[in-house]
C-alpha cells in the first residue's frame, strides 16, 4: 500500500519537532537585544548605494551570462522541465508516486529560494511562461516587448502580490491540493492568463505579475551576485544588493504574502487548528481561506502602521513600500526555518519520483536509483538551532537595513525615535515566528 | 494505547497531540461510525475501517519527528503523533 496512497493534503506528512521552549526564548531575546544594539551603535549616514555598489566581476563573466547562447540555453532546460513535469501532470496517474506535488510545492516554490540566493532573480531567465510568449511572438513576427495596452506605473508588483496570495492558498487551503487535476487546473488558468496578460503588455508583465519571478527577484536581492546599473556583473554584500531593490507599488503587498503565508502554515499545522476547522463547522477550505488572507493581511496592516508611524514622528512624507525591503530577509528566515528538512528530504524523495512520470516502472535520467539520505530527520537538536538561527539572522538583516533606509530618509535628529516602530513591528515578527516553531 | 472514536465527523480522543519515543509500538484503536480509512503518516501505514467496528493497528515510527494521523474519506485529523 505504501507510496500508493494518495495525500489528503499537502506533500510530506512530516513536520519537524517543535523547537524546545529555552531556545525560543534565548532566540527572541537575542533578537531583541541586538536590535536595539544595532539602532545604538549602527553608523548615522546612509551607507548602502544599492544598484551603484559592487565590485565589478571579470568581464567575460557578463559576456557569457548575457549571450544568446546562455539565453537560449536557459529558456530550453526550462522549457523542457515544464513540458517534463506537464507530460507527468496530465498523462501520469493521479498517485503520491507522480512527481507533480514535489516539483510544484517542493523543487519549484522552497528550491527557487536557495537558488535565488545563490544566483539572484534566476526564475526570469528559465520562466517557460515567457519563453512560450517569446517563441509565439516569434512565429507571427511581433517584438515580444511590445504589447497592445500601455501598463500603468502604479500597477507594480499588485498582480504578483494576487498570484503569490493564489499560489500560496493552492500551497495550503485548497481541497485535494497535492493531486494531479487540482494542480494541472491552477496552472492551466495561470499559465492562460498570463499570456493574456503578456499579449496586453509584452513580455514586461511576467515581472509585473509572475509569482515566481516575483519570489526569485525579492529572495535573489539578497544574493552576492548583482548587476550594476551600467549593465555588469558585480559582488556585492547582499544587503547593499537588497537596499537596490525598487520601491515600486505592490512591493509591500507581496512581501506581506510571503511572510504571512508562512505563518499561515506554520500555525494551520497545529492540532488546535485542525480540531477547531473540524469542529467549528466552517468548514477547512472556508476556514483556511480566511485565515491565509487575514494573517496576510494582518502582516500588511502592521508593517503599513509601522512605517506611517516612523513618518509622523520624522515628520516626514513616507510610504510603506520605501521600508518593503526590510522584511525580505525576515521572511526568507523564517522559509528556511519551516521548509529547511522539506526541501531536504522530500527534494530528494521528488527526484526520485521524477524517474517514473508516468508510474510504467521506468527509471529515466537514471534518478529512480538515487538513495534518499534520511540523516537531517533524525537530528532535531541541529534542525532545531538551525531554524532559529535562521529566524534571528533575518530579524537582524531586516533590522539593520530598515536602518540604512531610515537614516537616508529621515532627519538625523528624529532618524533613531523614528525606527522604534519598525523595530516593533519586526521583534513581533520574529518573536511570532519563534514562538511558532515553538508551539505548532 | 490511544482510542479514538468518530461519530458524526467529530473526532474524540484522549489528546491531540500523543508523544512516543522513536521505535515505541503504539496501538491505536479506531471506532468510525461511517466506513473509511485510515492513514498512518510516517510509516505510511493504511488500514481500512468497517462502520462502528474498533479496527486496532500497532506499529513503531523509527524518525523523529511530528507525523499525523488521518482519515481519507472523511479527511479528518485523528491526532498528530509526536515521535522524540
Amino acid at each position: 500500500v505504501s507510496g500508493a496512497a494518495l495525500f489528503a493534503h499537502g506533500v510530506g506528512g512530516r513536520q519537524d519537532l517543535p523547537i524546545p521552549f529555552e531556545l525560543a526564548v534565548f532566540g527572541a531575546a537575542l533578537a531583541l537585544v541586538v536590535s536595539f544594539l544595532i539602532l545604538g551603535l549602527a553608523w548615522r549616514e546612509s551607507r548602502y548605494r544599492g544598484d551603484d555598489s559592487g565590485r565589478p566581476l571579470p568581464d567575460w563573466l557578463t559576456h557569457a551570462a548575457d549571450s544568446p547562447w546562455t539565453r537560449w540555453a536557459l529558456r530550453i532546460v526550462g522549457l523542457t522541465g515544464a513540458v517534463y513535469v506537464g507530460v507527468a501532470a496530465i498523462a501520469g496517474p493521479d498517485l503520491a508516486t507522480n512527481p507533480i506535488a514535489g516539483v510544484v510545492y517542493v523543487l519549484l516554490w522552497v528550491g527557487i529560494v536557495p537558488a535565488s540566493l545563490l544566483l539572484g532573480p534566476v526564475w526570469r531567465l528559465v520562466n517557460p511562461v515567457r519563453t512560450v510568449h517569446l517563441l509565439l511572438c516569434m512565429a507571427v513576427r511581433v517584438d515580444p516587448a511590445a504589447g497592445i495596452l500601455k501598463l500603468s506605473p502604479r500597477v507594480g508588483l499588485w498582480p504578483a502580490a494576487g498570484w503569490l496570495v493564489a499560489f500560496t492558498w493552492l500551497e495550503l487551503v485548497a481541497p485535494d491540493r497535492a493531486t494531479t487535476p487540482v494542480i494541472r487546473a491552477w496552472f492551466a488558468v495561470f499559465i492562460g492568463l498570463s499570456l493574456v496578460g503578456a499579449v496586453a503588455f509584452g513580455s514586461r508583465w511576467s515581472s509585473h505579475s509572475d509569482p515566481f519571478e516575483a519570489y526569485s527577484g525579492l529572495v535573489g536581492r539578497l544574493s552576492w551576485l548583482g548587476r550594476r546599473r551600467d549593465g555588469r556583473l558585480v559582488a556585492r554584500r547582499p544587503l547593499e544588493n537588497l537596499d537596490g531593490l525598487p520601491a515600486g507599488p505592490g512591493l509591500t503587498a507581496a512581501v506581506a504574502v510571503l511572510l504571512g503565508s508562512t505563518m499561515f502554515d506554520s500555525a494551520s499545522a497545529s492540532p488546535w487548528w485542525a480540531r477547531w476547522t473540524q469542529e467549528s463547522g466552517i468548514g477547512p477550505v472556508p476556514a483556511g481561506t480566511l485565515g491565509l488572507l487575514v494573517t496576510i493581511g494582518l502582516v500588511y496592516a502592521t508593517f503599513a502602521l509601522a512605517v506611517w508611524s516612523a513618518g509622523i514622528v520624522a515628520s516626514v512624507r513616507t510610504r510603506a513600500d520605501l521600508f518593503a525591503h526590510s522584511v525580505v530577509p525576515i521572511a526568507v528566515g523564517y522559509v528556511i526555518a519551516h521548509y529547511l528538512t522539506l526541501l531536504i528530504l522530500e527534494g530528494q524523495h521528488t527526484l526520485v519520483l521524477l524517474a517514473d512520470p508516468l508510474g510504467t516502472g521506468a527509471n529515466w535520467l537514471g534518478l529512480g536509483g538515487l538513495t534518499e539520505t534520511r540523516w537531517i530527520a533524525n537530528q532535531p537538536t541541529l534542525v532545531a538551532s538551525a531554524q532559529v538561527a535562521a529566524i534571528v539572522a533575518g530579524h537582524i538583516l531586516g533590522i539593520v537595513s530598515a536602518h540604512d533606509r531610515a537614516v537616508r530618509l529621515f532627519p538625523r535628529r528624529q532618524a533613531l525615535v523614528a525606527q522604534v516602530p519598525l523595530l516593533a513591528v519586526m521583534v513581533g515578527y520574529t518573536v511570532t515566528g519563534l514562538f511558532l516553531l515553538f508551539a505548532a | 494505547v490511544i482510542e479514538v472514536t468518530i461519530v458524526d465527523g467529530i473526532v474524540r480522543t484522549d489528546a491531540d497531540r500523543v508523544e512516543a519515543r522513536s521505535g515505541e509500538t503504539i496501538r491505536v484503536v479506531v471506532t468510525s461510525d461511517v466506513d473509511d480509512e485510515l492513514h498512518i503518516h510516517g510509516v505510511d501505514e493504511t488500514a481500512a475501517l468497517v462502520a462502528d467496528v474498533p479496527t486496532t493497528v500497532e506499529f513503531a515510527v523509527e524518525e523523529p519527528g511530528v507525523f499525523e494521523v488521518e482519515t481519507h474519506d472523511s479527511s479528518l485529523l485523528l491526532f498528530q503523533l509526536l515521535v522524540r
